[in-house]
């Protein structure tokens, strides 16, 4: 017996170690093809590993982009983005779990619409918007459109509701107020859910493409997204060149997702097993 | 030029594309005619606003060039150039620009565009222009100065050219015991020439291409037909595609059986991919733009040597040539002043001239517009020391002029383009009858076309 648990602990491991092999891979790719010349990288069978070391492709993108200032515009505006939709968040779920609204279930319903409403069809009234209030090419225009969202909202809510009566009800009793009650209890011990919506939040303001490329016309002004894609030539193909793009630009989404995963993960699930 | 396409970016293009035909019909401002000024409105300094979609070593060129007006013309004009993302991102910017009644006064679009742009009663042609002028454009490339036209009247400017060529792996031609010297001109002749290098084993493909509608339509012009009706969209805007010539069911009859074969490789429809398997040399024959010149040479440096031959033809009798890619520059009409009219025109004149013509060739590798360009001195030395653009060179100088090789005018082409790929997709891969296949994306094509010209009229 013990040995076949063995083998079965065995054959796991292998399965674990195979599957991480292959979300592992392009990351490994991204990094190591970064540093290969234009000969290493086109070549059949695809080589694994450099064959000599170049920081070409680094140079080219710093060259190629003012890297250093879209980075700190893609920070400033998914910070933004983040806190703004957290506090929003936070309090309006705080209403819709433990506040007596009148119509409450009602306006609830309002909130999920919004997140059944496709972004696209949205985008010309909001770029006609900005463009009437001479607000293109401004960090507000960035921002603006993203100030709340009902995701975050849904999340803690459903989070908020699996929250123990007897808590709250002791911390009424001790007399507690709405903000006490919030400030001091239901946030420390909802940080799993926070960092789960904080982390979505700020991924998706990372990643976003389109709207930023409408709204800003100027290169300093332009989120990193919009640097890596400027990276990729009509007439040829730079492979190196974007992969030296994507590394660098891949350094804070990848520390938070490795710092952020437990929450994360606990997070998606926290409410799912009730 | 590649097109990268997106979902979203479709939708919201053909979004825009309604918006932005309302917009047009409506400019209203004063200074919203589509006639050009005469030179007597620069009275005072003016600053025109110019969107390109240039990167790396081709945005230096330009903004070299950029500060080289600017400096010729102080006190007067300045042009301030700033770069809007890929063409797909420019036009559709430019789209978005045009609902908001904020469109620059000189902008660069892709060559698929120039219908769209002509429709959009947003620009004021090149050729107003030149007659105020009296400016003479024989000097342009004719075969160039055809494309970016509508009845022989120049609609924008020639800017950043580029011509198709089929590209060569040398030494697997050698190898394989072909002659570089001799290199096939129709398609039948590369399948042949595919066999022996097969054969030899001196590559794993003797050819391969993207799934590039771009390829289809230069091999529609080389045979010497049309791709639209209504001469290519030249003299009426055209209602339909003319997919139904034997030399285009050829020309996926001939793809499918290299492929079935095992002669080409498919790679797909991205270019990036095509580009690739030729630079590692994998394929030994390859169809694409002189624009990749540049990065094919690095890239086989040390593993092989690269050659370059006129597009090949369907059959030997084919009487046409291939249609020129790239970009044009389009002067802004409504919601601009006179002034910046007229000084955008003026750097569109500087562009041309053949020792900034020339300046940009050798910098950047596109085609120089300007005829008078090779004929400058460091274009010449350029040449020599790459041989193997000469073959564009001499390809675009035995162009026929004509309707065929002038290509197809048509706003709705991004989403033809489109079709076509899925023809030859489906012919490829899923063994649907080539004909059958050409006509149904004929058919797709004209529905298309149809609510694009409603929603120009």
């Amino acid at each position: 017996m013990r040995s076949g648990n063995r083998v079965g602990r065995w054959v796991r491991v292998a399965a674990l170690v195979l599957l991480a092999l292959v979300v592992l891979f392009p990351v490994y790719y991204t990094v190591v093809g970064s540093v290969m010349g234009p000969g290493d990288i086109a070549s059949a069978p695809p080589s694994l590993f450099p064959h000599r070391l170049t920081f070409d492709n680094y140079r080219g993108v710093l060259h190629a982009i003012p890297l250093q200032r879209q980075y700190l515009n893609s920070i400033l505006v998914a910070l933004a983005i983040t806190v703004s939709q957290l506090v929003c968040a936070v309090l309006s779920a705080y209403a819709f779990a433990f506040l007596a609204v009148p119509l409450k279930r009602t306006f609830f319903a309002l909130f999920l619409l919004t997140l059944m409403v496709p972004w696209e069809a949205i985008i010309i009234p909001n770029f006609l918007f900005m463009a009437d209030h001479q607000l293109r090419n401004t960090y507000l225009a960035l921002i603006l459109p993203f100030l709340a969202g009902g995701f975050g909202t849904f999340l803690l809510r459903q989070s908020f509701r699996t929250f123990p009566v007897e808590l709250r009800d002791a911390a009424t009793l001790d007399g507690a107020g709405h903000g006490r009650f919030l400030w001091q209890i239901l946030l420390p011990l909802s940080r799993p859910a926070l960092a789960s919506v904080a982390i979505f939040v700020f991924l998706s303001a990372w990643n976003q493409f389109f709207w930023p490329l409408l709204v800003t016309d100027s290169p300093k002004r332009q989120t990193l997204q919009i640097g890596l894609s400027s990276l990729n030539d009509a007439e040829q193909a730079n492979p190196g060149l974007i992969l030296a793009g994507v590394s660098m630009a891949l350094i804070p989404t990848a520390l938070l997702v490795a710092f952020g995963q437990r929450f994360l993960v606990r997070g998606l699930t926290a409410g799912a097993v009730r | 030029m590649k097109l990268r396409r997106t979902w979203t970016l479709t939708a919201v293009t053909a979004a825009l594309a309604l918006t932005a035909g309302c917009g047009g019909s409506k400019g209203s401002d004063s200074a919203g005619s589509t006639s050009a000024p005469g030179a007597d409105a620069l009275k005072d300094p003016v600053t025109v606003s110019f969107w390109h979609a240039m990167k790396g070593a081709n945005a230096d060129a330009l903004n070299a060039l950029v500060a080289k007006f600017n400096s010729a013309h102080q006190g007067k004009i300045t042009v301030k150039a700033t770069f809007q993302g890929s063409y797909d991102d420019t036009i559709t910017k430019y789209k978005a620009a045009v609902s908001a009644k904020q469109t620059p006064a000189l902008v660069q679009i892709y060559d698929v565009g120039s219908g769209f742009m002509a429709d959009s009663g947003q620009a004021i042609p090149a050729q107003s222009f030149a007659d105020v002028d009296k400016l003479d454009l024989s000097d342009l490339q004719p075969a160039i100065k055809g494309y970016y036209s509508r009845g022989d009247k120049l609609q924008s400017m020639p800017f950043n050219s580029s011509v198709p060529v089929l590209y060569i792996n040398k030494t697997a031609f050698t190898k394989a015991g072909l002659d570089p010297a001799k290199p096939p001109t129709t398609l039948d002749e590369i399948r042949a020439d595919a066999e022996k290098i097969k054969a030899s084993g001196a590559a794993k493909f003797g050819f391969g291409a993207a799934i590039y509608g771009w390829f289809f339509e230069q091999l529609t012009a080389e045979a010497g037909k049309t791709y639209c009706n209504n001469d290519n969209g030249r003299t009426t805007r055209a209602d339909a595609v003319t997919f139904d010539d034997p030399e285009q069911v050829k020309v996926l009859t001939w793809w499918k059986g290299m492929v079935d074969d095992g002669l080409a490789t498919n790679t797909g429809r991205k270019t990036d991919d095509a580009q690739a398997a030729f630079k590692s040399g994998t394929v030994a024959m390859h169809l694409e733009s002189t624009g990749a010149l540049g990065g094919y040479v690095k890239a086989a440096a040390g593993k092989f040597e690269v050659a370059t031959a006129p597009f090949p033809k369907v059959e030997s009798s084919d009487t046409g040539g291939p249609v020129i890619g790239g970009a044009s520059l389009w002067i802004g009409g409504p919601g601009h002043s006179a002034a910046e009219q007229r000084g955008a025109w003026e750097f569109a004149k500087f562009l041309i001239q053949p020792e900034n013509s020339a300046f940009w060739h050798t910098q950047t590798g596109y085609f120089p517009v300007s005829k008078a360009a090779l004929d400058e001195d460091v274009d010449k030395k350029w040449v020599a020391d790459k041989p193997q653009f000469q073959t564009a060179i001499d390809q675009l100088a035995a162009t026929p002029s004509g309707v065929p090789t002038q290509g197809c005018l048509l706003g709705s082409l991004p989403q033809v383009r489109a079709l076509v790929e899925n023809a030859i997709e489906s012919v490829l891969t899923s063994n649907k009858d080539p004909k059958a296949a050409l006509d149904d994306a004929a058919s797709q094509a004209k529905a298309l076309i149809e609510k694009y010209n409603a929603s120009v009229k």
